[in-house]
């Protein structure tokens, strides 16, 4: 008698013991399972497996034949060629989850549920962290890219090699650059805006060109606006002519004083989300820098190459999506990124030009960087290589000094980011 | 001979710079605190068609340009930092063309004028500038010799006119700066926190500083016209010279711009501004200026004075903004100067009138079909520019339908359009420039072509042609200019 009646109670137990785990997971802010680690169970372990050969071992021509299914086809086939110098290497480390910082893991949790994508494309109801933590669709995932953690603040001096891998000499550029966010903020007070922000500023960036000499006390300024589908606004400060000029979004097709990168190109992509259609093609698994050692890359780093030595590849199962501009007669046909699954970072993107045919071929290496006032650690990139594989020709830009979340005048106030501050710090 | 000094100094200077310089960072002191940069260019100038003075080479000049940049100051509050830009330039055309020797001797009356057109007569002329820019919070003070940009359309200058030019630097097309007079003033500017459309305030005094606009040496470079009208040329530019206005409060301009940015349509920058100030390029002055002229023409002693630079009020509303569903930005500029006063008649009686000067460019990057794909996706950088310039209220003879003859020397408005497209290829190691200026008043155009190619970080070559297509003398200053410049930095 006392089984017959403790089987019901048993099962009513269990099913409610059960339930919290059968529950759709999305359903709830509280529920926003996140972070989710690239690799577990079986997957980790099969990683593990295939790392016991390969991490802490250095490629080059002789061996890479053994990793070539991590690799891009274009990458592998520049990288064997002697034409394209035929001595590179790189080396493998073991695969590290790269956790979230605290307020990303917090703001996502928060306003992640109340996020979705309107019917133009648009981002809707964003207040801070990454949107789609679990990404359902491509958009998602290019939102998520487009909403990556850079510390609210950040200041970089950037020095670009532009390599002529043909006639294997290099100019330089050498750029400035210090951008923050207003709004989206996650680390550093105010967070999740800066108050008042009666503008609508998402971010704003104001740079300076240190090199080469023709550009050089030349700044610039961009502002990108709260709603993602409103054209940015940028200006220009000639140190020639002692005049701020404003400049219209048509320039952002053209080259970047002459590098192999457009201003889109930025981060791999650098303009509104909107602005393309996105293709969901799947997932690969590729030897991605990650946690970077950037003054290896400084080093390695040879005049008129095009391809990077001491790049530290770890594996890493990416999202590949293909994104193609809406309107006709972009720059590229189609542009396929390669994202990092827990930092949302575009790692690789392939770009195509009008006729189809491959073009660029871009690389982001990322580390963590500390941030300022004891700050958290957070991914960022610290280095950025196009190659130009019609031509022979590529351009590099390891970022020699990066700060993220510095606060404090003169610089990190809004005034400096206002195109008054061009004609104000401009000599 | 003193010319001799130079020519050891100038290669053991470019030597020193050549070796020293870093490939990659400029020179930079002091931890950090002083920057410097800097560079040598050597042009020359080939005149395509002779004119009777035989002179073919219209310069082959030396240029030294320096700027240095001193951080005293740098607190979250305070920031105070020493400017100073120089530009020297000696200039060896009479060393390798006797017939311009020849000519000055001639039309300058003299060899004395050989070391006006050699190099910069004083500090005056290559002293750009020398400032201190003190900041504190929302203010800044800029104290003494500075050039000055307004306006939006940099390549006609409409409301761009505080700083008189210096003509003889006018080769192988330099930058504004190159060739813009640097005058002592104060510049107080007030840019006040979350102001209303984000508004800032320029104030500049020139308390006494007045330079005139600088003309070639005649017999040099330009034609004047035959060898008398070039000797009477250089004794009026000299007593121009004689007769602009001593330093002192007499010519003191102020001036006032305000600045905003307005968050309509796709946001307009926007700026007004007043100008009190004088003309640098002088008037006849009436009759008995006129009288002198007459005087100078028959070789007799003048009486007094023959030149005013009058004073007059300058009013401008400039904007910028893009049409980004075209993908152009848009500059304009309207500029009102009342009583201005300018030679009317044939008399030299001199006259106020209000002009009202107007530009409206259009500035787009554009893929060309074809010609862009092959060069890997260049655009080209396309500008139109109209200018129109109008005298009011000009005076019309009713009885004969003939304006009398003004500034504009036809009739009450000027016309002209300005068309500039530049690429680059090859990774911008190679850029070409076309310029075209049609002067709808007069039927004139000029055409400039220009090819410059820089390799690398220092060295930068161009060959540049400009014809004016006039009829008559104007064919004397169509040339070829070619120009080597090593920038240190």
């Amino acid at each position: 008698m006392k089984y017959n009646i403790m089987l019901p109670v048993i099962i009513i137990l269990t099913l409610i013991f059960l339930l919290p785990v059968t529950v759709p997971v999305y359903c709830t802010a509280d529920e926003v399972v996140w972070p989710v680690k690239c690799y577990e169970g079986d997957d980790l372990q099969k990683v593990r497996e295939w790392e016991k050969t390969w991490a802490g071992k250095r490629i080059d021509i002789n061996n890479v034949a053994g990793v070539k299914e991590f690799l891009l086809d274009t990458y592998y086939e520049m990288f064997t060629d002697p034409s394209w110098g035929g001595d590179y290497w790189f080396e493998i480390l073991p695969y590290t989850q790269t956790l979230p910082s605290p307020g990303d893991v917090a703001l996502t949790k928060k306003y992640a549920p109340q996020c979705k994508v309107g019917e133009n494309d648009q981002l809707l109801n964003y207040v801070s962290g990454y949107p789609f933590p679990n990404p359902k669709s491509a958009i998602e995932i290019a939102y998520n890219f487009n909403n990556i953690n850079s510390g609210d603040t950040m200041w970089s001096l950037t020095h670009a090699w532009l390599i002529d891998g043909r006639r294997k000499y290099n100019r330089s550029m050498i750029l400035d650059g210090r951008i923050m966010w207003f709004s989206g903020r996650r680390e550093v007070a105010p967070v999740p805006e800066m108050q008042p922000n009666t503008k609508n500023i998402y971010r704003a960036s104001h740079s300076e060109y240190v090199a080469p000499a023709s550009l050089k006390g030349n700044h610039s300024m961009s502002i990108n606006w709260k709603d993602r589908t409103k054209p940015w606004a940028s200006w220009s400060f000639a140190s020639a002519t002692r005049r701020v000029t404003r400049r219209s979004t048509a320039q952002r097709q053209s080259s970047l004083g002459g590098t192999d990168v457009i201003y889109n190109d930025d981060w791999g992509y650098s303009w509104a989300i909107p602005a393309n259609t996105y293709k969901m093609l799947g997932r690969k698994e590729l030897l991605a820098c990650r946690h970077q050692d950037i003054d290896q890359l400084v080093k390695e780093g040879r005049e008129g190459y095009c391809l990077q030595s001491g790049m530290q590849r770890e594996r890493i199962n990416v999202y590949v999506i293909e994104a193609q501009w809406k309107e006709p007669g972009y720059i590229y046909s189609k542009d396929v990124w390669y994202m990092d699954p827990e930092t949302w970072w575009i790692l690789f993107s392939e770009k195509y030009d009008k006729r189809g045919k491959y073009w660029k071929y871009l690389e982001i290496a990322n580390y963590l960087i500390e941030m300022e006032n004891n700050g958290p650690k957070i991914p960022h990139m610290g280095y950025q290589g196009v190659i130009d594989v019609q031509r022979k020709h590529a351009t590099a830009t390891p970022a020699a000094n990066v700060k993220l979340g510095a606060t404090g005048k003169p610089y990190w106030v809004p005034e400096y980011f206002e195109p008054r501050a061009l004609l104000k710090h401009g000599y | 001979m003193k010319k001799n000094n130079h020519i050891p100094c100038l290669l053991l200077a470019l030597l020193i710079v050549i070796c020293f310089a870093s490939p990659a960072h400029s020179f930079s002191w002091m931890d950090g605190k002083l920057d410097v940069r800097g560079n040598i260019q050597q042009t020359w100038n080939i005149l395509t068609h002779e004119d009777w003075r035989d002179i073919r080479h219209g310069s082959f000049r030396t240029t030294f340009r320096t700027e240095a940049l001193y951080k005293w100051i740098e607190t979250p509050d305070w920031d105070v930092r020493f400017f100073v830009l120089g530009n020297y330039y000696y200039d060896w055309a009479l060393d390798i063309d006797s017939p311009m020797r020849h000519s000055i001797r001639a039309e300058a009356v003299g060899r004395h004028k050989y070391r006006d057109f050699r190099r910069p007569r004083d500090s005056e002329e290559w002293l750009t500038e020398a400032y201190v820019d003190i900041k504190y919070k929302d203010w800044q003070l800029k104290l003494g010799k500075q050039l000055v940009s307004w306006g939006e359309t940099a390549d006609t200058r409409v409301a761009d006119l505080i700083n008189p030019l210096d003509l003889k630097y006018m080769i192988a097309f330099p930058d504004w700066e190159d060739y813009k007079i640097g005058l002592w003033m104060i510049r107080l500017y007030y840019t006040p926190r979350d102001a209303w459309q984000e508004l800032a305030f320029e104030l500049i005094v020139i308390p006494f500083d007045f330079e005139e606009q600088r003309m070639p040496v005649a017999g040099a470079g330009f034609f004047n016209g035959g060898p008398d009208m070039g000797k009477v040329y250089q004794k009026m530019w000299d007593k121009q010279r004689r007769d602009a206005p001593d330093d002192g409060s007499t010519c003191f301009e102020i001036g006032l711009r305000i600045k905003g940015y307005t968050h309509l349509w796709e946001g307009v920058d926007w700026a007004i501004s007043h100008f009190y100030t004088r003309r640098d390029d002088p008037l006849i002055d009436g009759e008995k200026g006129f009288a002198n002229q007459f005087r100078m023409l028959l070789d007799m002693p003048l009486e007094g004075g023959m030149y005013v630079y009058p004073n007059y009020n300058s009013t401008a509303l400039t904007f910028a903004t893009t049409w980004n569903r075209i993908g152009c930005a848009i500059y304009g500029e309207c500029v009102y100067n009342t009583n201005r006063e300018y030679q009317y008649g044939n008399v030299g009686e001199i006259k106020e009138k209000d002009i009202v000067v107007t530009a409206l460019k259009l500035s787009r990057s554009t893929m060309i079909p074809y010609l862009s794909e092959w060069n890997r996706n260049t655009a080209y950088s396309l500008s139109l520019t109209w200018t129109q310039y109008y005298l009011l209220n000009h005076e019309y003879n009713k009885s004969t339908g003939e304006y009398i003859q003004g500034e504009t020397k036809k009739d009450s408005s000027k016309t002209k359009f300005t068309a500039t497209v530049s690429t680059g290829f090859f990774f911008y190691t190679l850029i070409t420039v076309g310029n075209i200026v049609y002067d709808a008043s007069e039927g004139k155009t000029t055409v400039v072509g220009s090819l410059v190619y820089q390799p690398g970080d220092h060295w930068q070559w161009m060959a540049a042609y400009q014809q004016i297509n006039e009829a008559g003398a104007a064919r004397y200053q169509d040339q070829v200019i070619l120009s080597m410049r090593y920038e240190f930095w």
